[in-house]
């Protein structure tokens, strides 16, 4: 058994904050990806880190979840650079990282990932709106009342709707895991989950507990989400049954492709959408508006959401950036979550949990789903 | 629907399924003129993309059809394309294309007989399928 460790402050920014300070000294060459708070403006954005002084600003509970951060730990370490990195991610950037190393677009050798129990976070309007000047207070309070209704859905401050029906928020795969569900007030504690990360956790002298103390119920928070998860997925598969339906669905959206740009696992290097297959010459859309006697423009809204689907719904961790980065506020994440959970179903494919899973269209074997040959 | 005549766009290996239905008409064996018929080299090419555009497109159904297992030109192009067939029909599932919109079947260069058939029968399947609505201006 894996000892766990424990730091307990006065807050758990505190405990977390001693923890990174204490880390990035022992580990004195690596750089620490964490989203830290801006001194003068109220945003949390990840920040690469080097000196531990400045993880005094560390605000990785904060509810701002600006963007998938596994597409940052992509550009660090898709080459090697040969310095020793870490990162400290939620779980379901951890999940978009996996789905990167897989596909070569990042890379795990260098780099410790850390990874904590998630409380969840709001869309960056609302982040905006409601943590006005509250700075930091702001997080403690808002780590407190989810705490404090162990992670359920029904707190008054909505957080973002990905969140509400995130089933994975707890650290699946992670060198260090770091979590809140222990029976001190304001303590973090600590688990060497590979065994780098179990080698720097024995290294730092850190107090240990006993296991089997949570004082919450992790599998009780995840069948209150499937719950409703459930219920959100029945009401919009009545909403987009048909391809009108989905048109419906879809019929704010501009196609600036803000959604692609954000989603950490719309992996290719260029997009066909950005390409001359979609170029159309101006005679064209005359064409077509002639022969139906209008045509609805910009064109092919459909064709994109759709193509995207099909190649990233596999790999979709349901982070809930495409909602986030939406001007026309479109409620994508759920969408793509769920057509992305019945495809990876058909595959018995779970992305984010282990990278030598391979994606399902990289790999086929001779004899396998015969049923879907032939004509019935 | 009594007059509806469903548009079908068959994507068919050069190698096999094209040869077979190339057969169909040097054997004068009628099939329905429904089927719009587009040579790939393989069932390994057909990009779920060209099927997504002939559905969005006012296709009714479309089928990609190739050599059989263990038949195919280029090795595994048709192992490729069975996956990306049952990613598109779970996927297209979701929209209200049924499976029987959308069919993979192996028809090896001498079956100009089962060419016909299969789409005949695909015919008479999507005519009692209905319509798929895509073509509205709103939707494209
Ligand atoms: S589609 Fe949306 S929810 Fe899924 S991984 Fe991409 S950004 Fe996250
Ligand atoms: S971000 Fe919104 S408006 Fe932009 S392409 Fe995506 S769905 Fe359409
Ligand atoms: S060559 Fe016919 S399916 Fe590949």
């Amino acid at each position: 058994m894996d000892p766990i460790y424990k730091i307990e402050k006065s807050t758990h920014l505190g405990s977390v904050r001693t923890f990174l300070k204490a880390f990035l000294k022992t580990q004195e060459d690596r750089a620490l990806l964490v989203p830290l708070r801006s001194e003068n403006t109220n945003t949390v954005m990840p920040s690469l880190v080097t000196d531990p002084d400045l993880l005094d600003q560390a605000d990785p509970f904060s509810p701002a979840f600006p963007m998938n951060s596994a597409k940052l730990v992509s550009k660090l370490t898709r080459k090697s650079s040969g310095e020793p990195m870490a990162a400290f991610l939620r779980p379901c950037e951890v999940r978009a990282f996996v789905e990167l190393v897989k596909i070569k677009q990042a890379n795990w050798d260098n780099l410790i990932i850390i990874s904590s129990d998630c409380a969840g976070a709001f869309s960056n309007r609302d982040f905006r709106e409601k943590a006005m000047d509250g700075k930091e207070k702001f997080t403690r309070d808002f780590l407190d009342k989810r705490l404090g209704s162990n992670l359920s859905d029904t707190m008054d401050d909505s957080i973002a709707t990905a969140c509400t029906i995130c089933t994975r928020p707890f650290p699946e795969t992670a060198d260090i895991t770091l979590g809140l569900f222990h029976p001190g007030n304001k303590g973090i504690t600590l688990t060497g989950t590979s065994e780098k990360g179990a080698k720097i956790l024995e290294a730092m002298t850190l107090e240990t507990i006993e296991a089997g103390e949570d004082n919450k119920d992790k599998s009780q928070v995840i069948s209150a989400r499937k719950s409703h998860e459930k219920q959100v997925f029945q009401k919009l598969e009545a909403q987009t049954g048909t391809l009108p339906d989905l048109g419906q669905y879809l019929s704010n959206c501009i196609n600036c492709y803000n959604c692609r740009v954000a989603c950490p696992v719309c992996f290719c290097k260029e997009c066909v959408f950005n390409t001359d297959v979609v170029d159309y010459e101006p005679f064209q859309y005359q064409g077509w508006a002639r022969a139906k006697g209008g045509l609805k423009m910009p064109t092919d809204t459909m064709f994109f959401h759709i193509t995207r689907m099909i190649h990233m719904g596999l790999s979709c961790v349901g982070c809930g950036q495409c909602s986030n980065a939406c001007p026309n506020d479109i409620p994508l994440a759920q969408l793509f979550k769920l057509v992305g959970e019945k495809a990876q179903k058909g595959f018995s494919y779970i992305p984010g949990k282990d990278v030598d899973e391979a994606p399902p269209l990289s790999v086929f074997m001779e004899n396998e789903f015969q049923d879907i040959t032939g004509i019935s | 629907m009594e007059n509806f005549e469903p548009t079908i766009i068959a994507f068919v290996c050069n190698w096999c399924t094209y040869t077979a239905a190339d057969l169909a008409g040097t054997s004068r064996k009628k099939y329905p003129e429904n089927v719009r018929l587009i040579k790939v080299m393989c069932t390994g090419m057909v990009d779920p993309k060209y099927v997504l555009k002939a559905f969005l497109q006012g296709a009714d159904a479309v089928l990609v059809s190739g050599c059989h297992p263990g038949d195919c030109h280029y090795i595994n192009g048709n192992y490729k394309a069975r996956r990306r067939i049952k990613l598109l029909h779970s996927v297209l599932g979701n929209f209200g294309i049924n499976k029987k919109r959308l069919r993979l079947t192996w028809i090896g260069a001498s079956d100009g007989i089962e060419f016909a058939e299969t789409i005949d029968a695909m015919v008479r399947e999507i005519k009692a399928e209905g319509p798929l609505h895509t073509d509205l201006k709103q939707v494209i």
